[in-house]
């Protein structure tokens, strides 16, 4: 290790940097340099809700695979707190126009297309050629297809749908970077927001989130917001099919409306205890909106009410979408103001009033009544043995152990931090490092074969870690916990008198 | 009218002259043939009065390709319906021949003139109007505006329109696409896209009839009415050649066996402007490529059992004669816009969305195939001709031809 590289590292992180002072300091905080050579420096910007924010992060996670170690990626987005934790960036800032545009090679604007307002292509193809490639590309879509108009969202919703693309897809259409609709995004949690739930007696999958509400600067005229009637009838129907099932409303605050729930959180909670509310429900109602996706990419599951937005731009397959094909076609960026009101100027919007009540309920019941909690067996082993199998493994394992899976394995380590350290270990082998922790695993339901778990010691939250690894772990298929540093709770669960060095647990 | 024979070397050689053509012909060939009208004339002469009588003048100029002229002159029968008075005139400013062909005796036209002289400089009139999508309010008298309230309310409702969605109105063909959602969205199509708030109520059904000009195509080629049926393969002059709106050729050959094999008394007639835009198809028994007059093309349009075809000019031109039904093989274009409800629209659901306007000559290459375009590939012959058989009745008596 260098003198500058030890300096660095008791220095601080060398990736992420969230400046807490953003609102008193008002200014752009100082680079660190690369004392050896100017490393590239990106500045991404979205004026956009949420929802729009969080593909945006998604795409930039999987664009740095293809850049050098020592890019800097700013990013500038209205919710910039979401993603304060995020690794993967160097900074987050709520406004682009505080950025200082001579700091930056390369600055993109996110408009569902993407514009360049600066690109210093030496630099940018030195770097990296697909990020090259990317951009000439981007600047070729947006002459030819959108023929240089900024304000022509709507044309490139066509051209997606005409494409067979969603959301997801339109940052990237070609797939230059490799990344669709089924890209991951790490998005950390923080573990001592879990107390939230105990604060309201809520239990993983015990509860349903509702939320009524738009971007905040729209009115009660949006034309994607739910009838506040509706919510109150659909809340009555859900308290009296499921009494022992509470009802929990989340949101910013109450300008949109306070449904008859069984506990009000509007206004109460950080965005870090949403999330951790979102990740637990067993469903989260909503209409087309941020905390629908947010909920998407922590592994949730929400039913959604469509309205002027298409499903097949803005659905999860995962989610129950609804939808009455009242008018026949939507309405989104058709003008402006789409936002404003219904473009056919009637309020409510025809197409959110075409949803009843009923059919929510009826739609919620189907997937409520089928659900079920996992069923699990485990044993109590020395050393599992595996073969040929996809090993993930999450938390501190020493190398040895890694090293002696993946002989045989293939091997994913999930990390909140990839360190150099890290990437000197996995060079030349075929083991991967992706961004992921324990509290949100970066896999779907059902699709992992094999999962090694070193427990942070002392940790309060093994259980909720514990949730998420049987969400992930395919039927029949393993988790292996190293029970050193397993906490008594969760050995209670367990029922062994003697535990050897590793639990393996099956999912029925 | 006028008809000689004249013999050349044993070879009979016919020469007609009449007011509106003149025509050499040897059998069922016709080898020379001029267009003349000297009834209203559509010239760079204009004739305007001077506009300082009681009259109300409106100039209209449509814009657009064929079946948005067709369209167009639709709207201006609606206006000159809603404003009924004899003091007010609307002349209509149009693409070569429409004026002769469909605006003879049309008793909502003034006069027609060439849409390229048009001119809000010239004062000759009281309320300027462009149509294209939308009506554009360019000019008008507001003091003689005053004295007629109807024409008050719906040059402030255009304008008010245009406030509120400067967009449409830039004429950039990238918001075009836009246009069709937002009309589709009010829950109405091409037909009356222009009738903002339905102010007109503008209905599918043409409101007016065009009485056509005298055509002696059907006793040239010896056809009889009912008897025949059309097809035609090609866009609109003002576009290129090659569309991707066209069916493949060798669909139309093959539909063309099927017809053949299931009307058998029907004579199969081809159509269009010229052998370059709409080559031969195989198996027709009278091709009229680059043969007729757009007042031919519309007779034979008003006459056919049915026609075939792209959607496209003629298919708005047998609608607007009121000839009976289409099969109009959809694509690129959505045929919930442009499709009229009593024709046999065919599309095969293979694009998610269609793709008109949504880039610059989105026409000339298909989109995601960058060749022919993979939504009318899919149309196949054996689905034209069972939506026909189900749709179409063979009648001996020629009185209803209809399902």
């Amino acid at each position: 290790m260098t003198i500058q590289t030890k300096i660095y590292k008791f220095m601080g992180i060398p990736f992420l940097r969230f400046d807490h002072n953003w609102e008193e300091n008002q200014t752009v905080s100082s680079i660190k340099k690369s004392p050896v050579k100017k490393p590239l420096r990106i500045a991404v910007w979205n004026g956009g809700g949420m929802g729009d924010s969080l593909i945006d992060v998604a795409f930039l996670q999987n664009l740095r695979k293809f850049l050098p170690d020592d890019t800097v990626i700013d990013y500038y987005a209205k919710s910039y707190k979401v993603f304060c934790h995020c690794p993967f960036l160097n900074a987050v800032y709520p406004d682009i126009r505080q950025a200082d545009k001579n700091q930056y090679d390369l600055m993109l604007t996110n408009h569902r297309f993407w514009i360049i307002d600066k690109f210093d292509e030496a630099r940018v193809q030195k770097a990296s050629s697909v990020l090259y490639e990317f951009c000439k590309y981007q600047l070729d879509l947006r002459n030819n297809i959108l023929r240089k108009n900024n304000d022509n969202n709507n044309l490139y919703v066509q051209y997606a749908l005409l494409l067979g693309k969603n959301r997801w897809e339109q940052v990237d259409l070609k797939e230059i970077t490799g990344f669709n609709r089924y890209a991951e995004l790490y998005l950390p949690l923080q573990p001592d927001c879990f107390k939230i739930l105990s604060r309201y007696g809520l239990k993983r999958n015990g509860y349903i989130t509702i939320n009524r509400g738009v971007d905040n600067r729209l009115s009660e005229n949006c034309p994607k917001l739910w009838p506040l009637e509706y919510y109150q009838k659909f809340v009555s129907l859900f308290q009296k099919k499921y009494p022992h099932i509470p009802i929990v409303q989340i949101g910013a605050g109450d300008k949109y409306g306070v449904v008859n729930a069984n506990i009000n959180l509007l206004g109460k909670t950080s965005i870090e205890e949403t999330k951790i509310l979102l990740k637990n429900a067993l469903l989260h109602i909503d209409v087309e909106g941020g905390l629908v996706h947010l909920n998407h990419i922590l592994h949730g599951k929400s039913c959604v009410l469509f309205g002027p937005t298409p499903v097949t731009l803005w659905g999860y397959q995962q989610n129950i979408n609804l939808k009455d094909n009242v008018c026949p076609h939507y309405c989104e960026w058709v003008i402006q103001d789409w936002q404003k009101e219904c473009l056919r100027g009637i309020n409510p919007a025809p197409c959110m009033a075409g949803i009843y009540p009923e059919t929510v309920l009826k739609a919620v019941t189907k997937y409520i009544d089928t659900t079920h909690a996992y069923k699990w067996f485990c044993q109590s082993i020395d050393m599992p043995s595996f073969y040929d199998e996809t090993i993930y493994f999450v938390g501190n394992f020493e190398r040895n152990v890694i090293k002696k899976y993946a002989a045989h394995n293939r091997i994913v380590l999930l990390k909140n931090k990839i360190t150099p350290e890290d990437k000197a270990f996995i060079r030349g082998t075929r083991m991967r490092c992706e961004y992921g922790d324990i509290y949100n695993l970066p896999l779907q339901n059902n699709s992992a074969s094999v999962i090694f778990w070193k427990p942070e010691e002392n940790s309060a939250w093994q259980s909720f870690a514990f949730n998420e690894l049987l969400r992930v772990i395919d039927v029949h298929k393993q988790i292996v916990i190293d029970t050193l540093t397993l906490s008594n709770e969760m050995k209670e669960q367990f029922s062994f008198k003697n535990f050897s060095n590793y639990l393996t647990i099956k999912k029925g | 009218m006028s008809t000689k024979l004249i013999n050349i070397f044993g070879f009979r050689f016919r020469y007609e002259n009449t007011k509106e053509i003149n025509k050499i012909s040897f059998g069922r060939c016709c080898l020379y043939q001029r267009v003349i009208s000297d009834k209203k004339e559509q010239s760079s002469v204009k004739n305007i009065k001077d506009n300082h009588d009681d009259k109300f003048r409106i100039a209209v100029q449509l814009k657009g390709a064929m079946g948005d002229q067709l369209v167009g002159c639709n709207y201006v029968n609606a206006l000159y319906n809603k404003f009924r008075s004899k003091d007010i005139l609307i002349d209509i400013y149009c693409r070569p021949y429409i004026g002769e062909t469909f605006l003879q005796e049309a008793d909502f036209v003034n006069q027609f003139f060439l849409d390229t002289d048009f001119s809000i400089q010239d004062e000759a009139y009281d309320l300027y109007i462009q149509l294209n999508r939308f009506p554009e309010i360019l000019k008008y008298n507001e003091k003689k505006l005053q004295k007629y309230s109807v024409i008050c309310k719906y040059v402030l409702l255009c304008e008010n329109f245009k406030k509120q969605n400067a967009v449409f109105f830039t004429g950039r063909s990238e918001f075009d696409s836009i246009l069709n959602i937002f009309t589709l969205i009010q829950n109405k199509k091409r037909f009356n896209q222009a009738d903002i708030d339905n102010f007109l109520n503008i209905k599918e059904k043409f409101g007016f009839v065009p009485k056509l000009p005298e055509s002696s195509v059907l006793q040239d080629y010896r056809l009889q009415k009912n008897k025949y049926i059309t097809l035609h393969r090609g866009v609109d002059t003002s576009h290129s050649s090659f569309s991707n709106k066209q069916w493949p050729l060798e669909n139309y050959n093959s539909l063309i066996k099927m017809l053949k094999s299931n009307f058998p008394k029907y004579k199969i007639v081809q159509l269009g402007v010229n052998k370059e835009r709409c080559p031969d198809m195989k198996g027709t028994d009278i091709s009229l490529v680059g043969k007729t007059t757009l007042t031919d093309i519309a007779c034979l349009l008003k006459n056919s059992f049915l026609h075939i075809d792209g959607e496209g000019g003629m298919v708005h031109i047998r609608h607007a004669v009121q000839g009976g039904k289409s099969v109009v093989l959809f694509g690129p274009t959505s045929d919930a816009f442009y499709g009229y409800s009593e024709n046999i629209n065919i599309k095969e659901n293979v694009c998610a969305h269609w793709c008109e306007h949504i880039r610059a000559k989105w026409d000339e290459g298909c989109i995601r195939s960058g060749g022919e375009a993979l939504c009318m590939q899919k149309i196949t012959p054996k689905t034209v001709m069972d939506k026909i058989k189900k749709n179409m009745r063979i009648s001996d008596d020629n009185s209803n031809k209809n399902l």
